[in-house]
């Protein structure tokens, strides 16, 4: 199932949360939604199911906006635990099997094994972590066409939030679609085969990862001093990025890598080399091109 | 069955509900233990015709029952004892007597009026065996275990609205069908919890007597009443809580006391309306307000001018079913356009 976000806004008052954003989504992919708080990722994933009216743009399943009965193939978790404090897990998962056609009784019994939780348990008696897991076990439980998963790993220790991520890629495997939020961008290059980036509730970048990382390199150089007069090359049109930590110098370019790997050497770095970009570098390029800290160097 | 959680809520609530019922059938259990040996309005009579010093003239009564004049010096006691079969009146007239806690008592089956005057105490007694027990008020009396139930499920969408949105509107099932299959289980629950408190008070009337039921006059309309008032209090406090963000403990709180207040008000507002400007434009806003209030329909009927119409028991009910529709519609419309 395919996911088509059109020109979606949605402003409170004054505020404009999301603001004309369009992403596709391609059916049976894992799709990662990055970008920093406030970013507009909750809200993106509120208007594509209705639980927020957009001001304006639409949402297409396989090309028809949402309807009711699309309910049954579609899984959420929302960041902020939506499970009832006076419910146990057993009567958590009671009512998805009362819900949703395809609840698989089986599956959920082996996902609450997976995440060692007591299924007589109250939600409230639940930590932050438990919560979570028991929040992807309802949604993974009814046997989705899509899942949308707003930080699924959020509170989960390491062991937990590798089995997500382990859940997440057997989705896809299995061609379901997943679309999900992490700030764990380590998570989302491990998953994900396409994402966007959202800065201010804009897209700020978007795309196959593989495409993203194919289009520009890292040309990283040691210099024998901290204070490097850097300007040869941060003026270059093909630099989208220099960040200068102490005596290291790292360049994202666009084309031309080889060129400025000699210009660095050339200044008097050592030890230069080019290397792929990672999805650090991707988001970091896309919310914050040009200032991220005092020691990065604007581009003039 | 989407409406499972609420499902869940309503049981809840009904335990309660047998818990409470449970408490007082185990003190009316009690209390009929306590007063296994007790004697009966019969034995009590029989006691009197019976006393060997008394004297007793009997005459047969046209209608087929029995008079018997009892004097008994010793006792200082005069009674006029009517019998027609096992039922009876007495007038009993004793002087010393011990004074009499109650003026008047009627529990169960016997009526007992008791007054003193120079030194003379006068009871007038009446006994039917088996209880007449009568529908309509029976389903009044269980509004108020109505009430109850419906103030704990109250605001059910207020509490779906507490951070539980993201699960319950990511079901296969529109927004207003969830809704109004919520409060379809919840005034079953209300229901159930009123059918329970008329057998509790079937069971405990029959610790002591033979229940014998019967529909009296308007009782059709008081069966209503007692049915729909708790309805309609459901619906109110859904429909004045179904936007609030947070659980809606706080504004049914206040809407119970609202609900006392102003009809309450009302009502000394509309005597006095003549004395004062001020209460002669008060009037009519609490005079609506009142009929808007389901709690007033069933505490402070008086305040409302009902029988002006066709008759008391329709424009109540009629009333009733126009302010449970009105209310049910109005919170739906507001969870329509609910966000989260």
């Amino acid at each position: 199932m395919s996911i088509s976000i059109e020109h979606l806004t949605k402003r409170y008052g004054r505020f404009t949360a999301v603001d004309d954003v369009s992403i596709e989504v391609p059916d049976g992919s894992v799709f990662g939604l990055l970008g920093p708080n406030g970013a507009g990722k909750t809200t993106t994933f509120k208007c594509m199911l209705g639980l927020a009216a957009p001001t304006s743009g639409t949402t297409l399943f396989d090309g028809a906006p949402l309807t009711r009965a699309a309910f049954q193939r579609i899984a959420y978790v929302a960041e902020r635990s939506a499970l009832y404090e006076w419910m146990s897990g057993r009567e958590h998962l009671e009512m998805q099997r009362k819900t949703f056609a395809r609840f698989d009784a089986k599956r959920a019994a082996e996902l609450m094994e997976l995440f060692s939780l007591d299924p007589r348990k109250r939600v409230r008696r639940l930590s932050k972590g438990m919560r979570t897991a028991l929040s992807v076990v309802l949604a993974f439980a009814i046997d989705p066409d899509i899942l949308i998963l707003d930080e699924p790993t959020s509170g989960l220790d390491p062991l937990n939030q590798r089995a997500v991520l382990k859940l997440i890629i057997d989705a896809a495997a299995s061609g379901k679609t997943v679309v999900f939020s992490s700030h764990q961008i380590g998570q989302v290059e491990r998953t994900a085969d396409h994402i966007a980036v959202l800065k201010a509730g804009k897209v700020a970048l978007s795309g196959a990862v593989d495409d993203l990382k194919a289009g520009a390199k890292i040309v990283e150089g040691v210099f024998p001093a901290d204070a490097v007069a850097l300007n040869g090359v941060a003026t270059d049109a093909r630099v989208s990025r220099v960040e200068q930590t102490g005596r290291i110098v790292r360049l994202t370019v666009s084309g031309g890598s080889d060129e400025l790997a000699q210009k660095l050497s050339a200044m008097g770095a050592q030890g230069v080399r080019i290397v792929d970009l990672n999805l650090e570098d991707i988001f970091l390029n896309a919310v914050d091109p040009l200032h991220q800290s005092v020691d990065v160097v604007e581009r003039a | 069955m989407p409406y499972f959680v609420e499902y869940l809520r309503a049981t809840r609530a009904l335990r309660i509900v047998g818990i409470i019922l449970g408490v007082m059938l185990i003190v009316g259990v009690c209390f009929r233990l306590y007063f296994i040996n007790g004697t009966t309005p019969e034995a009590y009579v029989s006691s009197i015709e019976n006393s060997p010093t008394a004297h007793v003239t009997r005459t047969q009564l046209p209608d087929g029952g029995t008079q018997a004049v009892v004097d008994d010096p010793k006792r200082q006691l005069h009674a006029v004892i009517v019998h027609h079969g096992r039922s009876f009146q007495m007038k009993l007239s004793e002087r010393g007597a011990p004074q009499g806690m109650h003026n008047h008592v009627s529990m169960g089956n016997t009526s007992t009026e008791r007054r003193t005057h120079d030194g003379v105490t006068t009871t007038e007694m009446s006994y039917e065996p088996g209880s007449q027990m009568q529908w309509g008020i029976l389903f009044l009396i269980s509004a108020g275990m109505g009430l109850l139930v419906a103030t704990i499920l109250g605001g059910p969408l207020a509490k779906e609205n507490d951070g539980h949105l993201e699960l319950a509107w990511t079901k296969p099932i529109s927004r207003e069908a969830y809704a109004l299959s919520a409060v379809a289980v919840d005034g079953l629950a209300i229901v159930a919890s009123q059918l329970l408190t008329i057998v509790l008070i079937l069971m405990t009337t029959a610790m002591w007597t033979t229940p014998t039921l019967h529909l009296e006059d308007g009782g059709g309309w008081r069966i209503a009443l007692g049915l729909l008032a708790p309805m309609a209090w459901y619906a109110f406090l859904t429909t004045v809580t179904a936007s609030l963000k947070r659980g809606p403990g706080t504004a049914i709180g206040v809407a119970w006391v609202l609900a006392i207040i102003v009809p309450a008000l009302g009502g000394q507002i509309a005597e006095h309306a003549d004395a004062a400007t001020l209460l002669q434009a008060l009037h009519p806003i609490t005079a609506t307000l009142t009929y808007l209030d389901p709690i007033a329909y069933i505490w402070f009927p008086r305040n409302l001018d009902l029988a002006r119409f066709a008759g008391q028991g329709a424009n109540t009910a009629a009333w009733l079913v126009g302010l449970l529709v009105a209310y049910v519609a109005l919170a739906v419309a507001q969870w329509h356009r609910a966000e989260a």
